[in-house]
């Protein structure tokens, strides 16, 4: 940034510009998106479909490059919504998907997307393995309590860079920059029956 | 003051070095993180986040300690530049030496992590890398052969003999798994040989980016790492069908590396991701490493100044301490005791100061008991010369009046105090009527005499009066002349008395001496004038006759004076009640009120009749007058010799007038009534003024001169005073005082019931 306030201090207010808006440019590609949830509530269990735009800055590119991997968090939340009071939060899930780079192979590495957790899926493209990644494919949750038929239901879904599963070296670089700050934020979907 | 004492715990030295030890531990924890620690890996960031807070947290309150020696060193507090100064000192002590370190370890640490990196190790593990990848090559290009050749066998393969065929050729070309999908992507067909993934009963299937990719002719050959990090050949080739039109079906190849290969491909893998991954880290590490060391260097710091502040305090206490305990002594506070320090120098120190105040608070309070007793003793010696009847003067070396007492001033009839630290020159000077009594003084301690007496006679309202002053000098002070002390006494009264005395004394005797032989004489004489007459012849017997009445006559003169003598000798019991005087004055008065010839009978010493104009009496008689103690048979004595000697005087005065007059006066603290007597006569001869009221003294022919002495002889015998003057014009006074004595108390009820009685006695 201190090459954009010294441009700003020289009046070149065009430069200035153009980089500001390039910066802000590469931050905006570099974001996580939910694109749709659809989330369904059957008997026992909360079934999932749905697809996250995972899209990395290139920072995060280049250290998954360089072999460091990257985990993903996917927090899901079913609340039911209350008419006086807020509404009430029925349960939370956790995806972890982690995805490194094999630099043998030069493939992209997946895991933690199939149920079965040991499953590595390799992909030639990172967009490919991204794409993957973000797919949520009739995902089950099983419910701890039968639901209310006669409530509305909603999820809500993040999808977030975990900063602290990176190495202890990096984390104080990635807390203190906003290319690391990869969250798509909450979003707010219904559930139908 | 719970919020003060809060603030000071808060600040004080138990909270930082609980701080400063946690944080000790915090940061250790973290540097074991940057290293890798498994253990603390996990909680590197909440360890970052708690020393960056603890640090904030030391720094505030560093930070507060400093403002508050700020706020003592702009108030001036004691002590407050001396512990900014070794503050400084320590600061930069602290400071200094860490900086060095710091600069210095953070060199090392930064040329320690390039030197971890190398460019031949980087191009040995790349080539390494190529290496295992073009071995990997050849392994696959005869994989994506055989696939091609079992592609071109399937071809005309009906469906119903794919599998036969794909178990045949399998077996052939001695492949691990042989998979046939359509189009689309559905297994048709699959032959796996026995072996680690022979136990999953779905076969593995390439993913849709493989899939479409081989659609489109290509054929997909790669490495696949799998789980439990060993590696496969996947080859998918299309599989076209000899007819036209048909479908194509995509073959795959799954062939496990041989394990030499797979592990030296995992192992040249391992090896170079973990390079890349420093590579990549370096920087971040370099950033850690910085940080770490960085907080440590900080807390260092901040314990530091800590440190520095709490030791220039402790240093600083005791100073203050003595700083202040002068100061209280400095103000006259002697009792300041210092709260006992250590062994060391200060400790000492504070002792000496304890010990140096108890000393002059007890030589203060000897001083104090001195000047108390000093004080006791000047009080008691200003108590007895106050109670003194003689008059005390002191005087310094320059004849400086510096103490009197009471009696002085009544003697001298002045007030003393405006003359206190004047000289005797300025005394006389202001007072004219002592200017003997100052001279007397000052030639006598010109002298310079240890001891010296002299006699001086004073002149004032009430007569001449005699004092005998005694002079003493003072003992001499550091070799210089000290001052003296006069006691003087008036000892007019005593010498009257002397005088009185031997009067009384002549009287008794004579009237004894002489009494005696004239009643023989008498009676010889007139036995003589019985037996001798008839025998002289006639003009003798007219001689005879006319000598022996002559000798009775005279002998009986001789008798009545010899008898007021004896009167005026005789002691007399006197008779005290309270008396209105102004009554007596009426009642006397009223006798001789146009009254001429003859006078009263309550007088001896008068015996013929006065043919002159009667004096006219003039009253001014007080109305508050309060009763006086005295016998009133005597004051009508003394009211009668004074109208008598008045009227005497006044013999030949055309227009004879006599004023009377009474009045209350206060005269050196105590009350008097005083009774005046003017006349408008010749006054008294200058030459007898000093014996005015003495016996014989007298300027008629008539009368035995003892009417005044009486007069005196009453007045001395109720306490009183009186003296005669000449009026400026022409005149004679006579003034008398007396003093109210217990009978001024009464009240106007008594006075006039004393009156009455005194009145019915009378009567």
């Amino acid at each position: 940034m201190g090459f954009i306030m010294r441009a700003y201090r020289r009046s070149n207010w065009l430069t200035a510009a153009a980089l500001t808006a390039a910066l802000s440019a590469s931050v905006a590609d570099a974001e996580f998106t939910v694109t749709n949830v659809e989330p369904r509530l059957t008997a026992e269990a909360l079934a999932l479909s749905g697809v996250l735009d995972l899209g990395l800055s290139t920072k995060v590119e280049e250290a998954l490059s360089k072999g460091i991997p990257m985990d993903v968090i996917i927090d899901i939340s079913l609340y039911r919504e209350r008419s006086v009071v807020w509404d009430a939060r029925i349960q939370t899930w956790a995806l972890r998907r982690r995805i490194s780079y094999h630099a043998l192979s030069r493939q992209y590495l997946l895991m933690g997307h199939r149920p079965d957790a040991a499953t590595v899926e390799s992909f030639v493209s990172l967009q490919s393995a991204l794409r993957t990644m973000g797919s949520l494919d009739e995902l089950s949750f099983a419910l701890n309590r039968e639901f209310d038929s006669n409530s509305n239901y909603y999820v809500e879904v993040r999808a977030s860079l975990d900063i602290e599963s990176l190495p202890a070296p990096l984390r104080p670089v990635a807390y203190t920059s906003l290319a690391w700050h990869l969250s798509s934020g909450w979003t707010e979907w219904h559930v139908q029956r | 003051m719970a919020r003060t004492t809060l603030i000071r715990y808060a600040t004080g030295v138990v909270p930082l070095a609980v701080i400063s030890v946690l944080l000790l531990v915090a940061l250790f924890m973290m540097n074991a993180a940057t290293q890798n620690s498994e253990l603390f890996g996990r909680l590197y960031s909440l360890l970052l986040v708690i020393n960056v807070a603890g640090i904030i947290l030391l720094l505030t309150l560093i930070l507060i300690n400093l403002y508050r020696l700020a706020v003592q060193f702009r108030a001036r507090v004691m002590g407050a530049r001396l512990t900014l100064r070794l503050f400084g000192m320590f600061v930069l002590l602290a400071v200094i030496p860490v900086s060095v370190v710091l600069f210095f370890s953070l060199q090392a640490v930064n040329k320690g992590i390039d030197s971890w990196f190398d460019v031949n190790t980087e191009k040995a593990l790349d080539d390494a890398l190529l290496l295992g990848r073009t071995a990997l090559d050849a392994i696959r290009q005869d994989l994506v052969k055989t696939g091609q050749d079992t592609a071109v066998e399937l071809e005309d393969t009906p469906v119903k003999l794919v599998l036969p065929a794909l178990d045949f050729l399998r077996e052939k070309h001695d492949v691990a798994e042989l998979t046939l999908f359509s189009q689309n992507g559905e297994i048709i067909a699959s032959s796996s040989q026995a072996g680690p993934s022979a136990g999953t009963l779905v076969p593995d299937r390439p993913n849709e980016t493989i899939l479409s990719r081989v659609r489109q002719g290509q054929v997909y050959a790669n490495l696949d790492p799998i789980a439990a990090g060993d590696l496969q050949l996947r080859v998918v080739v299309p599989v076209y069908s000899r007819e036209v039109g048909a479908p194509i079906r995509i073959l795959q190849l799954l062939q496990p590396l041989p394990t030499r290969y797979a592990k030296l491909g995992q192992s040249v893998q391992v090896a170079f991701a973990e390079y890349e991954k420093l590579v990549y880290l370096r920087g971040p590490l370099k950033f850690g490493f910085t940080l770490t060391l960085g907080l440590v260097a900080l807390l260092t710091m901040l314990i530091s100044i800590w440190a520095a502040i709490f030791s220039a305090r402790h240093l600083v206490a005791p100073i203050r301490d003595l700083a202040a305990g002068t100061h209280a002594v400095a103000r006259g506070d002697y009792r300041k005791q210092l709260p006992a320090q250590g062994r060391d120098e200060f400790g000492v120190l504070v002792r000496s100061f304890n010990d140096m105040t108890r000393k002059i608070q007890n030589a203060q309070d000897q001083t104090k008991r001195s000047q108390a007793e000093a004080e006791m003793q000047r009080t008691y010696l200003e108590t007895v010369l106050a109670h003194l009847s003689s008059g005390v003067l002191s005087f310094d070396r320059r004849n400086c009046l510096r103490t009197h007492n009471a009696a002085a001033a009544q003697i001298l009839h002045m007030d003393l105090g405006p003359a206190a630290g004047k000289s005797l020159l300025w005394l006389s000077k202001s007072q004219p009527q002592i200017a003997d009594f100052c001279h007397s003084i000052r030639d006598a301690s010109e002298k310079d005499r240890a001891e010296w007496q002299t006699e001086v006679t004073l002149a004032g309202q009430s007569g001449k009066r005699t004092l005998i002053l005694r002079g003493t000098m003072l003992p001499r002070i550091r070799r210089r002349k000290g001052g003296y002390v006069v006691v003087f006494d008036d000892v007019t009264a005593l010498i009257q008395a002397e005088r009185d005395a031997a009067w009384r004394e002549v009287a008794r005797r004579l009237a004894h001496e002489i009494k005696n032989p004239l009643t023989p004489i008498q009676l010889a004489a007139e036995r003589i004038r019985q037996k001798c007459m008839s025998a002289l012849a006639y003009a003798e017997q007219t001689t005879m006759d006319r000598a022996t009445r002559t000798i009775v006559e005279q002998v009986e003169a001789l008798k009545s004076m010899i008898n007021a003598f004896s009167d005026y000798a005789r002691p007399v019991q006197m008779q005290t009640q309270p008396m209105d005087l102004n009554d007596l004055i009426r009642d006397v008065v009223e006798l001789y009120g146009g009254r001429i010839s003859k006078r009263a009978t309550g007088s001896n010493d008068r015996n013929d009749a006065i043919l002159t104009k009667p004096p006219a009496i003039k009253l001014g008689l007080d109305p508050d007058l309060p009763n006086i103690t005295a016998d009133p048979g005597r004051w009508r004595q003394v009211l009668h010799n004074l109208l008598l000697n008045a009227r005497d005087a006044l013999a030949n005065n055309e227009k004879p007038l006599i004023y009377i007059n009474t009045r209350l006066v206060e005269y050196a603290r105590e009350n008097f009534v005083e009774l005046v007597i003017e006349d408008n006569g010749p006054g008294f001869p200058e030459n007898l003024m000093d014996q005015m009221f003495e016996p014989y003294v007298t300027t008629g022919d008539k009368g035995t001169g003892l009417g005044l002495a009486i007069v005196k002889k009453i007045v001395e015998e109720h306490s009183g005073t009186l003296f005669a003057e000449n009026l400026a014009d022409s005149g004679a006074r006579i003034t008398i005082r007396v003093p109210i004595g217990e009978t001024a108390s009464l009240h106007k009820g008594d006075l006039s019931r004393s009156s009455s009685d005194f009145k019915e006695k009378r009567a």
